[in-house]
C-alpha cells in the first residue's frame, strides 16, 4: 500500500480537528482513506496515455466548431470549441485570436480615470489612426490635418502628438510646417517629384507610430474583484511587461507560443492545461485535470513547446513503426532504413504490427515455461509430499 | 445614366435592355397579351415600383404555379367554365388560353394580391388560390390531415409514401423487371383525400388498415420499434413478393466456341454437385414453379476452357469445359415464377428467369404510417398475447407512446380516430388538408357510444388485467418500405473468405464479410489493458501465420518439402526458427525487401 501524499493527509487532518476526532478514530479514517487512495491508482500497465486520450477526445466530438461570438458582451472575443483546441494542443505558434489580461499596479493607478487613461494608452495609435493626409498632386503639396475629437478620445495630447508626427517625418519634400493653430502640417514638394515617390513616401508616413505598443488592437476596461483589469485584442507581453503601471506578476497572455518564448517551458505548460481546460470549461463538459495535466507534461517535457503533430512530439518518437503509423509513411520507412534503425518493439502499434501481444495491460506480464525447471519443481513436490506422509 | 433615373428600367432575363416611360402601361399591354395567348404563357412579367424597374423572365429553371385570376373581385373562372369542365368541353389547356388561369413564378409573386378563398375576395384582389391544398405537392397532399403535422413531417411523409410496397402495375404476372414488389390483398385507405381521387390512387392501392394501440409492451416496441400481432402476420398483413429476373445468355467466343445450356457433367470444372442441378430439366433450366434454395442454381451451363489447348499426339483436342451455371442471389430463396427463352438478333440464346420470393412479415423490417412515423418490426408476439378490448379486438401494430409527442404528428391520431369512425359508419371520410371537418368525426365516434378521442379500456394479453390507463387504438393506414428488409442485410460469418494480397477477412455482405474490427475499437481493449483479447482479434480470428526466419540473416527463409530441408536462401544455413506472425506483416515485409530495404528480424526468446 502506499502512504497518501502529504496533501491529503492535512486534509484529512484538518477534517479530524474540525469533528474533534480521537487518536485511534483519526487513524481509522487515515486507513480508510489510504484503501481508497490506492484503489484509485492506476495499476501497472494501465494505458494511461490512451485513457488520457479517449477522455479528451470523446468529450471533444461536442465542442462547437465554429467560433461563437457573444453580441453586446465586455469580453474581446476569442476563439472557443474545436478551433481553439486544436490550437493548443498542436503548440502553433500564432494564435487566432491573441489577447491578454492586464492587471494593474495598485500603487501607481489608483483612480478609474487613471486606468482608462492607460489603457487608452496601450492601443497601438499609428498617425493614420488620429489624422489624415490630404494629397494635391497638382500643386505637389501634402497636408497633414489632425483629429482633435480622436486624440482627445485617446486622452493624448495634441501639441506633443503633433510635434512628434511634425519631428518624425524626415526626406523627399522641400519644406514642411504649421499651421491652422498647430493642428495641421503642410509638405511642399519640389515640382519635379515623380506621383508614385509621393504616394509611396505618405504610406511610410501614414505607419509612423504615435503611441501605445505594437500588435495591440483593441483594450477594455473591465471591473474585476474590486480591480481594473485591462483586456486586449492582440498580444504584446513582452512590450506591455515594460510599463510600469501593470503587475507584471499576474499580467499574462493567452497565445502559448509568445507565454513560452517570454516566460519560459513551465509558464507555457501552466498555460496549455489552463487554456485547455478553459475550453472544455466554456462548454460545459467535465473532464479530469490530470488528463491535462498528462497532455502538458508531454508537450514540455524536453524544455520546448510542442505540439501533438508531426513535426512535435509524435514525430520525435523512437519506433519508426510508431511514426510510419501516424503520417508520412513512406517517408519514415525509407529514413529509418538509411539511418539503420532499430525497432525495439515498445510501443502498442509496433506490437500489433508485427502480430504480438502488446506490451501493456495484461500483456506487460512476461512468463515463459522452463521445461526442464519445472520437471524439477514437480519431482520436489511429489518429494515433499512424500516426506509429509 | 443621371438623365435616365426618371423612367423605368427593364431587364429581360437579368439584363438590362432599355428604359421606358410609363410602366404602368407596358404591365398592362403586356398582362392583355399573356392572357390572351399572343405572349407565351410561361413567361412572367414583375414591376417593382420603389426601385423602378421591371423584371421580364423567358428562361428555364423557374418554379411556376397556376393561379385563377381575378378581377374587379370577381374570379374569371364561372360555375359556365366549371360546367364546361365536368361535360369535357374544354380543358386545362383552354383556361390558360382564355386568360383564367395564368402561371405565376417567384419573382412576379412579389407584387400580386392573392385571395385564399372565394369568400374572402375583395376589388383589390388580383388573384385566387385554386385549392388551398394545393400548396402541397400531389403525393403530400394524399397524406390525410397533413395540416396538423410539422412541415418536415410533411416532406418526410412524402418521401416514405414513395417507398411504399402496392400494386404498382396490374400486368405484373408478365413482366420481367430486374426488381418488383406486390404487396397481397393491399386495401383502400379508410380516410382519404381528394387528391386520391384524382390521381385514382385507389385504382393501385399501397397501403392496409391496421388497427394501431399506442402503448408500450414489454419494451421489445422501444425507439420507434413496432410490435406486430402474429395473428394479423398470418393472416397476410404486410406481405408481399419480391420478384427478381436473372438473365444468362450462349455467349458466342471468337474462337468459334459457345457456351451451352445443359446441366454440366462431373467432368467440368467448378461442378457443384448432382443436387444443385436438381431443379433443372435436361435443357439445362429450372422447371417452373419448383423451388431455389439460397443460391441455387436456376440455368446449368457450360462454358469452353478459357486458354485453347493444344492438340496432342494424337491429333484430339481434350476440350476441359468449365461451370459457369446461373445462380440465385446468395440470401435469397424463392419460386421460379416465369421463365422467357428467345434469341438475341445474332442468333444467341437467351434466357430470363423471374423468381418469386415470398417476404413474410419479420423482426427487422421496416414499415411506416403516412405521417413520418417509420420503425421496424421489434417483435412479432402471438395473438393470445396481444392485448384485448371489452369487445375482443386485438391490434394489429402495437406503437411505442414515445414516438408521438417529440415529432408532434397529431395528423396520425386525427386519422386513426377518424379511421375508427369509418369503420362503424362505413363511410370514407375525406381527410384533405384545410377541407377536412374533424368535430363531425368526434361527433359520429361519441354516437356509436366510444370516446370522443379515440381512447380505450384494454386488458393485459398474458395476465387477463384491466390495464389501469385507456389506450389510444384505431385503424391506420399502414404501408410496406420496399428498401430495407431485414432479408436483405442479415448476416454473419464465422471462417469465411479472405483477402488474396493480406489474407484478411473479407469486408461487406456482399463478399459474406467480417464485422471490422477497427482502429477505435482496438484502443478500447488496449484501455482496458486486455491485451490477450486484442491479440486474438488481430492475430487468430484474421491473419495469423507461421513464418520461418533466418536468425543469422534475420530474412524468410525457404522450406523445400521435397528434400524435407529448411535453409535460409541468402547464407544457406540451416538455423532457422518459425516466427507467429501476421501475414500483414510479412506483405510489409516483402514491400520493404522490394524497395531495396533490408529489414532484418532479430529473433530473441525462443518457445520450443
Amino acid at each position: 500500500m502506499k502512504e497518501l501524499p502529504e496533501k491529503i493527509l492535512e486534509k484529512v487532518g484538518k477534517y479530524a480537528e474540525s469533528k474533534k476526532f480521537s487518536d485511534y478514530k483519526k487513524q481509522k479514517l487515515i486507513d480508510v482513506v489510504t484503501q481508497g487512495y490506492n484503489q484509485g491508482l492506476v495499476c501497472k500497465g494501465d494505458a494511461m496515455g490512451l485513457i488520457a486520450a479517449q477522455s479528451i477526445g470523446e468529450p471533444g466530438t461536442q465542442l462547437t466548431l465554429r467560433t461563437k461570438h457573444y453580441a453586446g458582451s465586455q469580453e474581446v472575443s476569442v476563439g472557443s470549441g474545436i478551433q481553439r483546441l486544436s490550437e493548443i494542443v498542436d503548440a502553433r505558434s500564432f494564435s487566432k485570436h491573441p489577447q491578454m489580461t492586464v492587471y494593474l499596479n495598485k500603487e501607481i493607478i489608483k483612480t478609474k480615470k487613471d486606468a482608462q487613461k492607460f489603457c487608452n494608452n496601450l492601443v497601438y495609435v499609428t498617425a493614420d489612426d488620429i489624422g489624415e493626409f490630404q494629397e494635391d498632386f497638382y500643386n505637389r503639396n501634402v497636408v497633414y490635418k489632425i483629429d482633435e475629437q480622436k486624440v482627445e478620445d485617446l486622452f493624448l495630447d495634441k501639441e506633443e502628438i503633433i510635434t512628434l508626427i511634425f519631428d518624425s517625418i524626415d526626406g523627399l519634400y522641400t519644406s514642411k510646417r504649421f499651421s491652422g493653430k498647430k493642428t495641421q502640417i503642410n509638405f511642399l514638394f519640389d515640382k519635379n517629384t515623380p506621383l508614385y515617390d509621393i504616394r509611396k513616401a505618405i504610406i511610410k508616413w501614414k505607419k509612423i507610430p504615435v503611441s501605445g505598443c505594437k500588435k495591440i488592437e483593441e483594450t477594455i476596461l473591465s471591473e474585476k474583484e474590486n480591480e481594473y483589469v485591462i483586456l486586449t485584442k492582440g498580444s504584446n507581453l513582452k512590450e506591455v511587461l515594460k510599463y510600469e503601471e501593470i503587475d507584471s506578476y499576474r499580467t499574462v497572455t493567452n497565445d502559448l507560443a509568445e507565454t513560452y518564448k517570454i516566460l519560459g517551458v513551465e509558464a507555457a505548460r501552466h498555460a496549455v492545461v489552463k487554456y485547455f481546460l478553459q475550453v472544455f470549461e466554456e462548454n460545459g463538459i467535465a473532464i479530469d485535470n490530470r488528463h491535462a495535466y498528462l497532455l502538458a507534461d508531454l508537450m514540455t517535457s524536453n524544455g520546448l513547446l510542442q505540439g501533438v503533430v508531426r513535426t512535435g512530439i509524435t514525430g520525435a518518437k523512437k519506433s519508426p513503426f510508431a511514426r510510419a503509423s501516424f503520417e508520412e509513411t513512406t517517408k519514415h520507412l525509407l529514413n529509418a532504413a538509411l539511418n539503420r534503425e532499430r525497432e525495439e518493439l515498445n510501443g502498442i502499434v509496433e506490437n500489433i504490427i508485427v502480430g504480438q501481444p502488446i506490451n501493456s495491460g495484461t500483456g506487460i506480464v512476461k512468463l515463459t515455461l522452463d521445461p526442464k525447471g519445472f520437471e524439477k519443481m514437480v519431482k520436489a513436490k511429489k518429494k515433499m509430499e512424500e516426506k509429509n506422509k | 445614366m443621371t438623365k435616365n433615373t426618371k423612367k423605368t428600367k427593364v431587364y429581360v432575363n437579368g439584363s438590362l435592355i432599355g428604359f421606358h416611360d410609363d410602366p404602368e402601361k407596358l404591365k398592362k399591354e403586356f398582362m392583355i397579351k399573356r392572357r390572351d395567348g399572343t405572349i407565351d404563357p410561361q413567361i412572367n412579367f414583375s414591376y417593382f415600383k420603389d426601385t423602378k424597374e421591371i423584371f421580364i423572365n423567358t428562361d428555364s429553371g423557374r418554379i411556376q404555379r397556376p393561379l385563377i385570376i381575378v378581377e374587379n373581385g370577381k374570379p374569371k373562372l364561372t360555375e359556365e367554365n366549371i360546367a364546361q369542365i365536368k361535360e369535357g368541353k374544354i380543358d386545362w389547356h383552354d383556361l390558360i388560353v382564355k386568360g383564367i388561369v395564368e402561371y405565376i413564378d417567384a419573382e412576379e409573386e412579389e407584387n400580386i394580391y392573392v385571395a385564399l378563398e372565394e369568400a374572402d375576395l375583395t376589388p383589390e384582389h388580383t388573384h385566387l388560390e385554386i385549392s388551398g391544398t394545393a400548396i402541397f405537392s400531389f403525393v403530400t397532399a394524399m397524406i390525410p390531415f397533413i395540416e396538423h403535422n410539422l412541415a418536415g413531417k410533411a416532406l418526410h411523409g412524402a418521401k416514405q409514401y414513395k417507398q411504399g410496397i402496392g400494386l404498382p402495375v396490374a400486368n405484373y404476372n408478365l413482366r420481367m423487371d430486374t426488381e418488383l414488389h406486390v404487396l397481397y390483398y393491399p386495401q383502400i385507405p379508410l380516410v382519404k383525400t381528394r387528391v386520391d381521387d384524382i390521381i385514382k390512387i385507389e385504382k393501385r392501392p399501397l397501403v392496409q388498415n391496421a388497427v394501431v394501440a399506442i402503448m408500450p409492451y414489454e419494451g421489445f416496441n422501444i425507439i420507434d420499434a413496432y410490435v406486430f400481432n402474429k395473428g394479423s402476420v398470418d393472416r397476410a398483413f404486410g406481405r408481399s413478393s419480391y420478384y427478381r429476373a436473372y438473365k444468362t445468355l450462349e455467349r458466342r467466343y471468337p474462337s468459334g466456341q459457345t457456351d451451352k445450356f445443359t446441366i454440366p457433367t462431373e467432368d467440368c470444372i467448378g461442378h457443384k454437385g448432382e443436387e444443385d442441378y436438381k431443379n433443372l430439366d435436361e435443357t439445362g433450366i429450372v422447371n417452373i414453379e419448383s423451388f431455389i434454395d439460397k443460391g441455387g442454381v436456376i440455368v446449368g451451363k457450360t462454358s469452353p476452357p478459357r486458354f485453347v489447348e493444344e492438340v496432342s499426339d494424337f491429333g484430339v483436342v481434350s476440350e476441359e469445359r468449365r461451370d459457369t451455371s446461373e445462380c440465385i442471389k446468395k440470401h435469397l430463396h424463392g419460386y421460379v415464377d416465369r421463365l422467357f427463352i428467345t434469341e438475341m438478333t445474332d442468333g444467341t440464346k437467351l434466357a430470363k428467369i423471374k423468381i418469386r420470393t415470398p417476404l413474410i412479415p419479420e423482426t427487422g423490417d421496416k414499415f411506416s404510417s403516412h405521417h413520418a412515423q417509420k420503425g421496424v418490426i421489434g417483435a412479432v408476439v402471438p395473438e393470445e398475447d396481444m392485448p384485448f378490448t371489452s369487445s375482443g379486438m386485438k391490434p394489429d401494430i402495437i406503437l411505442g407512446p414515445h414516438s408521438i409527442p417529440s415529432r408532434m404528428t397529431l395528423g396520425q391520431l386525427l386519422e386513426s380516430v377518424a379511421g375508427k369512425a369509418v369503420s362503424l359508419t362505413g363511410e370514407q371520410i375525406d381527410g384533405t388538408a384545410y377541407y377536412n371537418d374533424k368535430e363531425y368525426v368526434f361527433k359520429q365516434l361519441e354516437e356509436f357510444g366510444f370516446r370522443y378521442d379515440g381512447k380505450e379500456v384494454f386488458y393485459s394479453g398474458k395476465t387477463g388485467e384491466k390495464i389501469e390507463m385507456p389506450i389510444f387504438v384505431g385503424p391506420l393506414a399502414y404501408q410496406r418500405l420496399n428498401t430495407h428488409l431485414a432479408i436483405n442485410k442479415i448476416q454473419a460469418r464465422d471462417k469465411g473468405p479472405v483477402q488474396l494480397l493480406t489474407r484478411q477477412p473479407t469486408e461487406g455482405k456482399q463478399k459474406e464479410g467480417g464485422q471490422k474490427f477497427g482502429e477505435m475499437e482496438g484502443e478500447a481493449l488496449v484501455s482496458h489493458g486486455t491485451a490477450m483479447t486484442l491479440y486474438e482479434k488481430l492475430m487468430d480470428s484474421s491473419d495469423e501465420i507461421f513464418l520461418l526466419f533466418c536468425e543469422d540473416c534475420g530474412i524468410p527463409a525457404t522450406n523445400d518439402k521435397i528434400r524435407n530441408k529448411k535453409f535460409c536462401p541468402i547464407c544457406k544455413g540451416e538455423n532457422i526458427s518459425y516466427i507467429k506472425t501476421s501475414y500483414g506483416f510479412k506483405v510489409l515485409l516483402y514491400e520493404l525487401i522490394s524497395m531495396g530495404i533490408f529489414p532484418k528480424i532479430l529473433i530473441g526468446d525462443k518457445i520450443d
